[in-house]
C-alpha cells in the first residue's frame, strides 16, 4: 500500500470492483477502500466465499457478481478490506482507520462508491430487538448462511421484498406473513412509464415471474399475504413478539420473533455529504442524489461519484457507471485520448442506457407512498437519541425547519448514526408541519469522523502526520 | 417443524437463527466472558443474533436495548465491545478465534 495514488476508489460493490479495474488495467495506480471484509459491495457481499448451496438459493443476479470479481482480480489494484473511511476531502485526501490505526492516503482522484442502503422508515416499535431490514436478512444469509428458525413477517414494499420472500420459502423459513405495503393505486400511475419499460421485456418478465413463484408458494405452504396493508406496528417488551397491520378495515396480528422491514433504497450520502458534493432532490422517489453527469462528475474537481449512490439504479448499471467514471478519469489524466474516450465511452454508455429504460416505470410503482411517513406522534424517529415524532413535530410548529437547527435543540440526528437513520422522516415531519417543500429545506450536515475513532487512534494519527513532513 | 442444515447450538442460549449448510470448521469466541463455538467466517453479528433475549447493546440517549436493524455498517445499533475496544460494528466484522466480544451499554471514548 502506497501513500499516494492516481485514484481512490472508496466502496467495492459493483461500482468501485469495475471503475478500479479499468482505471488499473489502463496503467494508472489506483486503490479500492471497503469497509467489509470481502469485496461485493452489499449485491455480491461475500461472493467470493459463499458455498454452492448459498449461490443456488441466491440466484444467477448473485452470481453475475463472479464476473465482475474475475476482472477485478485480474486488474489487481490495491485492494485494502476492512477499513473504514471516516473522512474525504476536495483536495483528495483520505483518512481512514485499518486495525485500530488510521492514516492518510492522497490522489489526485477520488471515487465514492459507496452505494445505496434501505430507506429507514420509522414506525412504532421499529426499535425492538428482532425488527431488521430485508436487506438485512439477505446480508446475513450471503456472509453467513444465516436463517431464521422462528416465525417471520415480511412488510413493506419494493422488488427486495419478493427476493427476499423467495429465499426465505427456499430455506424452508417459517414465514408467519407477507404484508404488501405498495398502494394498489400505484400500479395505475405507473402504467404510463411502462411502454419504455417494455423495452427490456425480459427484466421485466423475471420481476413478474418472480413475485408470481412467491405467491405460489405462499399459496401452498399456507402463508397469509395481504396488499394494501398499512399501519405496521411492532409489539413487544424489549423484544419483538407479534405484528400488528391494518388491511382495509381488518385488524392483523402475527406472533413473531423476527419482523423483515423494506420501504425501498435510497443512496447512501453520508461520505458525499461530508466532502461537500451538492446534491438534488428527487421528487417521485423522494430522496437526495448528489448532482452527477454522465461520468459521475460532481461539483467538486477531483471527486466523482459512481454506482447506487448517484442514483439507485441496479447492479448492473453501477457497473456502467463505475466503468465510464473510469474512462472519463483516465482521459483527465492522458491514459485516454479523447478519440479513444469516445470510442471506449460509447458501447459502455449504450449498454447503460438500455439498463436504465424500466427504472422510471419501477421507481413510479414502488414510489415511497403518500403516507409513509405519517408516523404517529410517540414513534421513536432517531433511534440513537430516542426522539419521538411528536417532539419532532412540536419543533417544526415553533418555526424551525432546518434539521441541522432542529438536531442542536433535540439532539436528533447527533448519536452514533449522525442521522443516516433519522433523515428522511425528519425531512417529511418538516414538510409534513411547515408546509415547506423537502428540496427547499438545508440537509443534515456530516462531519467528520463519519465513522466510529477513538479520541486516542485520532491523536496518534495527527502524530504520525507530523512526523512525516 | 422445517429441516435445517446442520444446526450449531451455542452454549449460552437458543438461537431465533440457524446456521444453513455451512461447512463444519468452527471457531471458539467468548461472548461475555462464556466460550461459544460458531461457524468460521460469519460476521460477529449472525454469531451472536438472536441469543438469550436478543441484545447487542443499548441505546445512547435512553439505554433501550437494541439489536442489529441494517446488518450493512449504517444504522449503529450492533455496536458491541471486540478485544477491549468500543464501538465495534457487529455486522462488519468477521468471527477469529479466540475474540472477546462484549455487549456494549454505553458509548465512550468518541468524538461525534
Ligand atoms: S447492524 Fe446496522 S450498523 Fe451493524
Amino acid at each position: 500500500m502506497k501513500n499516494s495514488y492516481d485514484a481512490i476508489i472508496i466502496g467495492a460493490g459493483p461500482a468501485g470492483l469495475a471503475c478500479s479495474a479499468e482505471l488499473a488495467n489502463k496503467g494508472l495506480e489506483v486503490a479500492l477502500l471497503d469497509e467489509q471484509a470481502t469485496p461485493g459491495g452489499q449485491i455480491y457481499r461475500n461472493i467470493t466465499r459463499t458455498s454452492s448451496r448459498q449461490r443456488t438459493v441466491l440466484g444467477e443476479d448473485y452470481t453475475e457478481g463472479l464476473k465482475v470479481i474475475e476482472n477485478f482480480e485480474k486488474a489487481a489494484p490495491d485492494y485494502l478490506p476492512r477499513a473504514r473511511v471516516w473522512q474525504a476531502e476536495p483536495n483528495g485526501e483520505v483518512f481512514l482507520s485499518h486495525k485500530k490505526s488510521s492514516k492518510k492516503l492522497t490522489a489526485q482522484f477520488l471515487v465514492l462508491s459507496t452505494g445505496a442502503m434501505e430507506r429507514p422508515v420509522p414506525f412504532p416499535g421499529w426499535t425492538l430487538p428482532g425488527v431488521m431490514t430485508c436487506g438485512g436478512m439477505s446480508n446475513l444469509f450471503k456472509d453467513s448462511s444465516l436463517a431464521p428458525t422462528e416465525p417471520v413477517v415480511i412488510a413493506g414494499s419494493g422488488p427486495l421484498l419478493w427476493l427476499v420472500a423467495e429465499h426465505l420459502f427456499a430455506l424452508n423459513a417459517p414465514i408467519a406473513a407477507i404484508l404488501d405495503t405498495t398502494p394498489s393505486k400505484q400500479y395505475i400511475t405507473s402504467a404510463r412509464h411502462m411502454p419504455q419499460a417494455l423495452g427490456r421485456f425480459g427484466y421485466l418478465m423475471k420481476g413478474v415471474k418472480m413475485i408470481a413463484a412467491v405467491q405460489l408458494a405462499a399459496k401452498k405452504a399456507k402463508v397469509p399475504m395481504y396488499r394494501n396493508v398499512k399501519n405496521i406496528e411492532a409489539v413487544g417488551n424489549e423484544q419483538l413478539q407479534s405484528v400488528k397491520a391494518t388491511c382495509g378495515n381488518k385488524q392483523l396480528e402475527f406472533a413473531a420473533s423476527t419482523l423483515l422491514v423494506h420501504e425501498g433504497i435510497i443512496p447512501n450520502t453520508a461520505l458525499l455529504r461530508q466532502i461537500g458534493c451538492e446534491h438534488t432532490w428527487n421528487p417521485v422517489q423522494r430522496y437526495w442524489h448528489p448532482e452527477v453527469n454522465e461520468h459521475g462528475a460532481t461539483n467538486l474537481p477531483a471527486v466523482f461519484v459512481a454506482g447506487d449512490g448517484t442514483f439507485v439504479h441496479g447492479a448492473k448499471s453501477a457497473e456502467y457507471k463505475g466503468r465510464l467514471t473510469a474512462m472519463a478519469i483516465a482521459k483527465q489524466l492522458h491514459r485516454l485520448s479523447k478519440c479513444e474516450y469516445k470510442q471506449q465511452a460509447a458501447p459502455v454508455r449504450e449498454q447503460l442506457h438500455k439498463e436504465l429504460q424500466p427504472r422510471p416505470f419501477i421507481d413510479a410503482l414502488y414510489a415511497p407512498r403518500k403516507d409513509l411517513f405519517a408516523i404517529p406522534d410517540e414513534a421513536t424517529v432517531c433511534r440513537c437519541e430516542g426522539v419521538t415524532a411528536g417532539r419532532i413535530r412540536e419543533i417544526v410548529a415553533q418555526g424551525f425547519s432546518d434539521h441541522n437547527e432542529i438536531k442542536s435543540i433535540i439532539r436528533c440526528g447527533m448519536g452514533p448514526c449522525q442521522g443516516r437513520m433519522c433523515g428522511s422522516a425528519v425531512l417529511e415531519l418538516v414538510a409534513e408541519r411547515s408546509g415547506i417543500p423537502a428540496e427547499e429545506t438545508r440537509p443534515l450536515r456530516m462531519r467528520p469522523p463519519i465513522k466510529p475513532v477513538s479520541l486516542q487512534e485520532l491523536a496518534n494519527a495527527q502524530l504520525e502526520e507530523t512526523d512525516e513532513s | 417443524m422445517p429441516k435445517y442444515g446442520k444446526e450449531y447450538q451455542m452454549s449460552n442460549g437458543k438461537s431465533k437463527f440457524a446456521w444453513n449448510n455451512l461447512p463444519s470448521e468452527t471457531v471458539t469466541i467468548y461472548f461475555e466472558d462464556a466460550p461459544c463455538e460458531v461457524p468460521s467466517g460469519v460476521t460477529v453479528a449472525a454469531a451472536l443474533l438472536g441469543h438469550d433475549d436478543n441484545h447487542f447493546c443499548r441505546s445512547a440517549a435512553k439505554q433501550e436495548k437494541r439489536a442489529p436493524y441494517c446488518l450493512m455498517g449504517v444504522c449503529f445499533e450492533c455496536l458491541v465491545e471486540i478485544d477491549g475496544i468500543k464501538n465495534r460494528q457487529a455486522c462488519l466484522e468477521p468471527v477469529r478465534e479466540g475474540m472477546h466480544v462484549k455487549r456494549q451499554h454505553t458509548l465512550v471514548d468518541e468524538k461525534k
